[in-house]
């Protein structure tokens, strides 16, 4: 990959303070994020592996050019066998064909299609489909495993696309190997592969056939020596804090009217039982079993864990307070969310249990990056335009919160069985604005609410959380109902012990680009000066006239972080920072058409700009601290130029 | 209000633009404001000027009246006789409170903002905003004398004894006043808090009063020692608005953090919480015999006394206005929004509304069949259309597959746009008559005569001719959502206003663009045009700017009315007076200064 760098600080009209012509190094192994791959695979000379481990053999598959879909080669070989007439039985890889031959189809208008009954004449089409458009990343892996996926730029010799379609799979001895040639695939296109693994991380087995997961395991190793490597020749300066810190007192309070997270009220519906039936309950600790004694004899039972249920009982019956948990904003320590809770969390895998899903709702609602993005977009549609839109139109602070109001409840046999948990997600204004509604955040929630169960079903977060509200509902349907129960037996039960953050990092990329269009961005280009071009994931520009392009995003911060995934054609300049009057720095990249990504450090009056190995740095013009209005940052292309833009982020530092 | 137009009257001042003053403003409710309590009925003052009984027992709501401005306070004489009711800048209004007629109407020099009856029920006494307290006479609300309690400050709080003659007051610095009711003489004060005491309440004896402060802090204190007998700073989080006293010694509190506290004792020592984890608590009242605790604010509650975890939620108020529309006469506003709320206002020689709730959020509205009928559309897609006369429900139907982002009217003609990209045109009985559809969401559509202009998340803009089969000219556009669009009146030119606050206007005929305006980052979410040329929008950030579409180089700011979105604009007569509505939940009329248009030029 080859980038050209020119950096300069200057007035609106000032000069370049210097210029310099940098050669990449040859590259290796990079872990990219989720949301670049679509920008980072057009990339010829490498290509993008997603890999994840698990307890068998794991799985691989090779991202698209120029995409977000993949190529899996358990689909691919199975196409290719079809095709030249022999059998695909193994079921796993059956039922991943299925999907790929039903994919837009509308199965309740237009009946569902079998791969079982496709004749080779069919299923050559579909090969020839599939071998040009990859499929879905979710035909590959469950939505629950969407956000565990690493994915890798490697090194190539040859271009993908061709080996995808020249691709001759092993031929299965086993049902099972259908399932293995994924490894095949990824070790044809990328046969660097194989020598990396056995580098870094050799198997202790003589065999040349490698797994998943020992493919993930010597890519992830891989990725991190390049990583340290960067780190090492760039001098880039240290990240804001990353990691919870963990204090030894609680930080329970009495109430929380107003929290910033989760909260735990639900109200339990049992079908069928009325609570006047019911003689007594009890918790069996040692089989993780709530007892409820009828008075009819029988007894009705549910499987509640202990670390779960003792800690609701210690809530609701002996502090009598819904469990909840909330972030909020703190003097105590620069960078960091303060960590309060309702209940007895303190050390808890319940307070953990909590922590986590309200960690991962901040993120989806206030549009962080991060690999949840990919899975949420999934399953919401016009999720990442929308999470944008909220977050880009807040004026007045808005506290979000996910409110657990339910847990509806059946008998089968002796058995009570949980059949759904109900939740909704409140936004309101903050402090004495809790009467404004924010309409765009409103619109947000309730998208998310719309898809809840699908998203909790993706998120072990949230599936955590829906069964800690299990037992909150049935103790509060206990006490609610005066059934005889001896609370103080069980809330003094051991649990195992877990960690609650006393402060949580503040320090999130936000990212800037929804994907679809540049909203949240200013231009004071009119409809005759720009031409756009809005694709799937990208936006491209370029002045329509002889006047320059600029592009810019507010911000009220005067240090910041910036990401970007650019492709350009000619140069352009980073605006690096602007307030109302002046460009106090910018830096002029040319990315040969190549998507790259930028990082820009803004801190004092000094910037770094660093892409990959390449590190530059300059001074800003102005000392920016007697400003009126926001700084501002961004792009600005000349004539000639045209700048495509796939991902946007910020941090503040 | 008072606050706001203080606000715009400072930039105004250092912009030198043209000024506009508020005429009126239309609610849709959004909090409860004051609440007073018999055995069996609620009274409940609404910020929108409603005073509604509800019973307590079904919680059905008898007829009530409204108050011409925003309710401010309410209170009850102990025989029960009276209502009073502070409302608007500057009056009170003295209500029989069996037939809910209104006996007298006094307007004030200054604005009520709390008010008590002296515990003989001989006189009403008014708080006003100066730091004034007025003694009025009952029920001729004739001024009997007037007093300030603390020199240079408000009343923050003002609470009269059930029995006995003694009305406590608060200020800014924090001091209570007991003050004789009679003479209003302060009798004792002492400093209370460092804080803003914020509520008061006597209890049933008198010798006890509790006081409620800004941080949250709540005290009991002896009214006799104007000591201190408990206080407690760790269950609310924010200031205090009300405090009730329930038999057996418990003590009810709640403030803008939405928890209702139940204190067992007057000792603050432990209670039990009931916190609603969003929304206000602004008033609570008990009734005499003890068996209900109501609470109101951003909702209504009705709390058993003995089961304070079982209560009855009411109603539920707040929200934002996304739509309003003004007829053709100018004597109809109609405004909707998240809050479901229709509302149609009848402008005569006074204000009259009708409402009714629907059941989705509305995100438009338009007036149809000539004026006799208004169409909303709905977040679940459909279009529902109702008679102006009574506000019935004539049809409704469903629309579109996802929800309806805008809705335009003209005479029998609908259009409708969704969030799936399609496009509509309807006759008002719900005859599909055209449709299209365009890549990514709809986002504003404009419909005058024949001409329809949608603008789109993409950023493009698709003009269409509504008697022929609807194929789309497009306009060039920009990468951005076009978040607003109008067509002038006479339909030949089209405004454009998009996410990052720019104004494009174009010409029908030609396609081309006559002129612009540049944002500042703000998004454009409303635009009107009126016969004269003259452009008003309204922003995110809360401002109107008037244009001038002759004199493209004129940018005048009118009012910063608020902090909240200007989701709607619309002139109503002709260049001088216009209506803006939005995060407020509240639409605010306008009339410009004397001297002063939008157009430099006059009609063309």
């Amino acid at each position: 990959m080859l980038i050209r760098i020119h950096v300069g600080a200057f007035l609106f009209l000032g000069l370049f303070a210097f210029c310099a012509v940098t050669h990449a190094q040859s590259p290796a192994v990079v872990e990219v994020d989720s949301d670049d791959r679509s920008a980072l695979s057009q990339d010829k000379k490498s290509a993008l592996i997603g890999t994840l481990s698990d307890k068998d053999h794991g799985h691989v598959v090779i991202n698209c050019q120029g995409t977000d879909r993949v190529w899996d080669g358990n689909i691919l070989g199975g196409l290719k066998d079809l095709a030249d007439g022999r059998t695909v039985s193994n079921p796993k890889v059956v039922d991943r064909l299925n999907l790929v031959i039903n994919e837009g189809r509308d199965k309740k208008k237009d009946g569902e299609l079998k791969i079982t009954d496709a004749s080779p004449e069919m299923a050559k089409a579909y090969l020839s489909n599939y071998i040009a458009r990859g499929a879905p990343v979710t035909y590959s892996w469950r939505h629950s495993e969407l956000a565990k996926i690493k994915w890798y730029q490697v090194p190539v010799k040859n271009d993908v696309s061709t080996l995808i379609q020249n691709y001759n799979p092993p031929v299965s001895t086993t049902v099972a190997d259908q399932n293995l040639r994924c490894n095949d695939l990824v070790q044809q296109v990328a046969p660097d592969i194989k020598r990396l693994v056995f580098d870094d991380s050799a198997p202790k087995r003589n065999d040349l056939v490698l797994t998943a997961n020992e493919i993930d395991a010597g890519l992830r190793a891989q990725a991190a020596i390049t990583e340290q490597r960067n780190a090492n020749s760039s001098d880039l300066p240290a990240p804001p804090p990353q990691t919870p810190v963990f204090r030894d007192v609680s930080r329970e309070v009495k109430v929380a009217p107003k929290p910033g997270g989760v909260v735990l009220h639900p109200t339990a519906v049992i079908e069928g039982l009325n609570a006047e039936d019911v003689l007594e309950a009890s918790y069996d600790q040692s089989k993780s079993m709530l007892v409820l004694k009828l008075k009819s004899g029988s007894n009705l039972t549910a499987s509640l864990p202990a670390n779960d249920f003792v800690v609701a009982v210690r809530s609701i019956f002996g502090k009598n307070v819904d469990p909840s948990l909330s972030m909020e904003s703190t003097d105590e320590m620069k960078g960091f969310h303060s960590v309060i809770y309702t209940g007895p969390l303190f050390k808890t895998r319940f307070g953990e249990v909590l922590y986590e899903a309200d960690d991962l709702l901040g993120a989806i609602m206030f549009a962080y990056e991060g690999s949840h993005r990919a899975v949420v977009a999934e399953i919401v549609p016009h999720y990442r335009r929308l999470s944008c839109e909220a977050h880009f139109t807040m004026l007045v602070g808005s506290r979000v919160f996910l409110r657990v109001t339910g847990a509806r409840f059946g008998a089968r046999g002796q058995e009570l069985v949980c059949d759904g948990v109900d939740s909704r997600v409140e936004v309101e204004g903050l402090g004495t604005e809790s009467g404004y509604y924010h309409n765009e955040l409103i619109r947000l929630a309730r998208e998310i609410d719309r898809h809840f169960p699908e998203i909790a079903e993706a998120f072990g977060q949230f599936q955590d959380l829906y069964r800690v509200a299990q037992s909150v509902s049935l103790a509060k349907w206990i006490k609610q109902n005066n059934i005889t129960f001896d609370w103080e037996q069980v809330a003094r039960g051991a649990i195992e012990s877990g960690n609650v953050p006393a402060f949580s990092p503040a320090s999130e990329w936000s990212i800037l680009f929804n994907g679809e269009n540049l909203d949240g961005w200013s231009t004071t280009a009119g409809s005759d000066e720009i031409t756009a071009k809005l694709d799937i994931g990208t936006v491209s520009i370029s002045p329509a006239s002889d006047k320059a392009v600029m592009v810019l995003f507010p911000t009220w911060y005067s240090n910041y972080e910036l990401k970007y995934t650019l492709s350009t054609t000619g140069p352009i300049e980073l605006v690096v920072r602007a307030d109302q009057d002046h460009v106090q720095g910018t830096a002029t990249v040319n990315s040969l058409q190549v998507p790259q990504k930028l990082k820009l450090f803004v801190e004092k009056n000094a910037w770094i700009l660093n892409v990959g190995q390449t590190t530059t740095r300059g001074q800003l013009s102005a000392p920016n601290e007697d400003r009126v209005g926001p700084n501002r940052f961004g792009i600005s292309v000349p004539p000639g130029s045209t700048a495509t833009i796939f991902n946007a982020s910020f941090r503040k530092r | 209000m008072h606050t706001s137009l203080l606000l715009a009257s400072a930039l105004l001042l250092q912009s030198q633009p043209m000024t506009a003053d508020a005429i009126g403003v239309l609610r849709h409710p959004s909090a409860v404001r004051g609440l007073v309590c018999t055995n069996d009925t609620a009274y409940v003052l609404r910020d929108d000027g409603w005073v509604a009984p509800y019973a307590l027992e079904t919680r059905k709501s008898e007829t009530g009246i409204r108050f011409p401005g925003e309710g401010v306070a309410i209170a009850m004489d102990a025989r029960q006789e009276y209502l009073a009711v502070a409302y608007g800048f500057s009056h009170v209004g003295l209500v029989d409170r069996k037939t809910m007629n209104v006996t007298k109407i006094l307007p004030l020099e200054g604005a009520p903002e709390r008010l008590v009856f002296a515990p003989d029920g001989k006189s009403l006494v008014v708080a006003l905003m100066d730091g004034n307290l007025v003694q009025l006479g009952v029920p001729q609300l004739d001024e009997i004398r007037r007093t300030i309690p603390t020199q240079n400050s408000r009343i923050i709080a003002l609470a009269a004894a059930p029995t006995g003659k003694t009305i406590a007051t608060s200020d800014r610095e924090g001091k209570i006043c007991l003050i004789d009711a009679t003479t209003l003489a302060t009798q004792k004060s002492w400093e209370a808090s460092d804080q803003h005491v914020t509520a008061l309440t006597f209890d049933s004896s008198g010798n006890l009063l509790g006081s409620g402060d800004q941080s949250g802090e709540v005290k009991m204190w002896d009214v006799r020692r104007q000591t201190a007998v408990s206080s407690d700073k760790t269950f609310h989080r924010q200031l205090i608005k009300c405090i009730s006293f329930l038999k057996g010694g418990i003590v009810v509190t709640g403030g803008h953090d939405g928890l209702s506290q139940f204190w067992n004792s007057i000792l603050l020592d432990n209670g039990n919480s009931y916190p609603d984890y969003r929304g206000f608590i602004n008033a609570s009242a008990t009734s005499p015999d003890g068996r209900w605790l109501v609470r109101g604010g951003s909702y209504l509650d009705f709390v058993p006394a003995e089961s304070p975890d079982k209560f009855h939620r009411v109603a539920e108020y707040g929200g934002a206005i996304t739509s309003v529309v003004v007829d053709k006469e100018a004597k109809r506003i109609a405004t909707a929004g998240v809050d479901q709320r229709l509302m149609l206002w009848t402008i005569e020689d006074q204000i009259k509304v009708a409402g009714i709730k629907a059941d989705q959020p509305i995100s438009g509205i338009g007036f149809c069949n000539a004026g006799r009928s208004i169409a909303i559309g709905l977040a679940n897609g459909e279009i529902e259309i109702y008679s102006i006369g009574n506000l019935a429900k004539e049809r409704s139907w469903k629309a579109h597959d996802a929800s309806i982002t805008g809705i335009a009217a003209e005479n029998d003609v609908l259009a409708s746009i969704a969030d799936d990209g399609s496009i509509k045109v309807w006759d008002t009985s719900g005859n599909l008559k055209h449709s299209t559809s365009q890549r990514g969401p709809c986002r504003c559509v404009t419909l005058t005569r024949s001409a329809l202009a949608v603008g789109t998340v993409e950023g493009k803009i698709f003009l269409f001719d509504v008697t022929k089969e609807l194929a789309a000219i497009p306009l060039p556009g920009r990468p951005l959502t076009v978040t607003c669009v109008k067509l002038s009146t006479n339909g030949h030119s089209v405004l454009v206003g998009y996410m990052d606050g720019m104004i494009e206007h174009f010409d029908l005929q030609s396609l081309r663009r006559l002129s612009r305006w540049k944002g500042d980052g703000s998004s454009v979410l409303s635009l009107d045009c009126n016969d004269y040329g003259s452009v008003i929008a309204g922003f995110r950030d809360g401002t109107v700017v008037g244009y001038d579409t002759v004199d493209a180089s004129t940018r005048k700011s009118i009012v910063p009315i608020g902090r909240h979105e200007q989701r709607c604009v619309a002139w109503l007569f002709g260049e001088r007076t216009f209506v803006a509505a939005g995060g407020s939940n509240s639409a605010t009329l306008f009339k410009i200064g004397s001297g002063s248009t939008v157009s430099s030029k006059k009609a063309r």
